[in-house]
């Protein structure tokens, strides 16, 4: 009998061990969901973005199929992560010809992606992606924005990317 | 008693608002007002403002069929020519509206399914001065492909993916020609290369795998000069840097100026390498492809400057993909 009880203490030690170390891996150490670029344009629109005050909407000269963006942004990122977002001054202005997604992006890992962003709006906040703020401490990054072109009508991805250099701070 | 007290008192206000009433008769001050325009102390951060558009990027890979009458099996045999690309709205451009010079730089991504077919642009990195009053500085390049592509891609297929990248521009410093080290005939290094061979007089550029480019300088030329450096050891165990001085062979404009530290020496053939890393410098060297650029290099061993050499160096397309 007394031997059947250590067995079963034993197993349930075990058992303790394990769900402890899944707890703690998947706490600190698990890398959140590789983020896929995707192929057709969100359909809803970023909620953080908002309409460029006096912006002009005359549009880029653009080649027949072809297309185009303006891109206005400032290169320093600030992610903060008691709030679980980052702070950042990017517009797609209204000559742009094109919907846009944004990113950032540190050491290839996608830190933010934003929704639909139309000409004529401009973002100042974008959440943090899920799980990101476990991998990220105090101090600063070299970066840069993935700004993925899409077109208005057909959703499709352009072909071409645009990226910027950004330097990213991390506050807590 | 009261009263008395009283009454003083009352007298004593209405003499006191009296007094306040001819003090504002008395002294009327004027009030003056000037417009100040005041620079801010704060960090003045940079707003980067670019348009960046793009042409339809559709290619098409024409393949030529022959018929020839084969005599021993009585049909014709099909002879494909070479394949060539043809591109309706290959181009990039990029305009900077920053106050700020940008660098622009464009690469092509095969798509997996293509990985064949390689794209090239006529210009890898442009440099866009910062936007003025009247002008908007603008850079096109255009897409060229090479490879073959399927016969089964009848239709279009995406092929491949361009980004376009931006940042600041950090470019280096320049020099005035009057400020070139070569002025020291007793200090000149001879043979000194961009490169790994001397086989033809013609220096052959060497990439090695960390990013590097050889420069090379004969052992005798740096034995020479004095320092009695007799092998590889001793030399590698010093500090050994170079003051690169470089521009477009032919144009009488200052030279750009870069600091490179030779991160690996090893001894050749009677002559030193010292691998330096171009990127390490952190600064934008903007080289076209197909030209020739002149160089002038002084050498500092332990801070101690030994010479200077001068070399040219063809800026080919393979250097800039392998320095990209």
């Amino acid at each position: 009998m007394l031997r059947y009880s250590k067995l079963i203490m034993a197993s349930l030690l075990f058992i303790t061990t394990v769900a402890v170390s899944v707890a703690i891996w998947s706490l600190y150490f698990r890398e959140p969901d590789v983020v896929l670029t995707p192929d057709y344009a969100p359909k809803e629109t970023e909620p953080n973005a908002e309409e460029i005050p006096g912006d002009s909407d005359v549009k880029l000269e653009v080649e027949d199929g072809g297309g185009a963006i303006g891109i206005e942004y400032v290169p320093k990122v600030t992610i903060d992560l008691s709030k679980r977002e980052a702070q950042l001054s990017f517009s797609n202005p209204g000559k742009s010809t094109q919907d846009v997604v944004l990113q950032i992006v540190v050491q290839n890992i996608v830190l933010v992606q934003s929704g639909r962003i139309e000409p004529g709006n401009r973002v100042q906040r974008l959440s943090l992606l899920d799980g990101i703020e476990k991998m990220l401490s105090e101090g600063g990054y070299d970066g840069k924005f993935v700004i993925l072109s899409y077109d208005p009508a057909s959703g499709e991805k352009s072909m071409v990317n645009t990226e910027a250099h950004i330097t990213v701070d991390v506050q807590k | 008693m009261k009263r008395i007290i009283s009454l003083f008192l009352v007298l004593l206000m209405v003499f006191s608002l009296s007094t306040v009433v001819t003090a504002e008769n008395s002294n009327k001050q004027d009030v003056y007002a000037q417009y100040v325009t005041q620079t801010s102390d704060d960090e003045i951060i940079p707003t980067i403002n670019v348009d960046v558009a793009w042409g339809k990027m559709e290619f098409t890979y024409t393949v030529t069929e022959t018929k020839k009458w084969n005599a021993a099996t009585h049909m014709y045999d099909t002879i494909l020519s070479d394949g060539e690309w043809t591109a309706t709205g290959n181009t990039v451009t990029v305009s900077n509206h920053s106050d700020t010079e940008i660098v622009a730089s464009f690469a092509y991504e095969s798509d997996p399914s293509y990985s064949e077919i390689q794209g090239r642009f006529s210009k890898s990195k442009v440099v866009l001065t910062a936007a003025e009053p009247t002008t908007t500085p603008s850079a096109e390049v255009s897409l060229d492909l090479t490879g073959k592509l399927p016969a089964s891609a009848t239709t279009m297929q995406k092929v491949g993916t361009i980004t376009v990248s931006v940042e600041e521009a950090m470019l280096p410093e320049t020099v005035e020609e009057s400020a070139l080290p070569n002025n020291d005939d007793s200090n000149y290094l001879e043979n000194m290369k961009l490169g790994g061979s001397f086989a033809d007089g013609t220096a052959v550029p060497v990439i090695a795998d960390d990013q590097s480019l050889v420069i090379s300088a004969t052992a005798a030329s740096i034995t020479a000069s004095g320092l009695a450096i007799e092998n590889a050891d001793d030399l590698s165990a010093r500090h050994v840097t170079f003051d690169v001085y470089y521009r477009l062979q032919g144009n009488s404009t200052d030279y750009y100026h870069v600091f490179l530290e030779a991160s690996r020496i090893e001894l050749g053939l009677a002559r030193y390498n010292f691998y330096c890393n171009f990127l390490s410098t952190g600064m934008h060297l903007v080289f076209d492809v197909d030209q020739t650029y002149e160089f002038v290099i002084a050498v500092y061993v332990d801070g101690e400057n030994i010479g200077y050499g001068e070399t040219t160096l063809e800026w080919t397309q393979e250097l800039a993909d392998k320095l990209a």
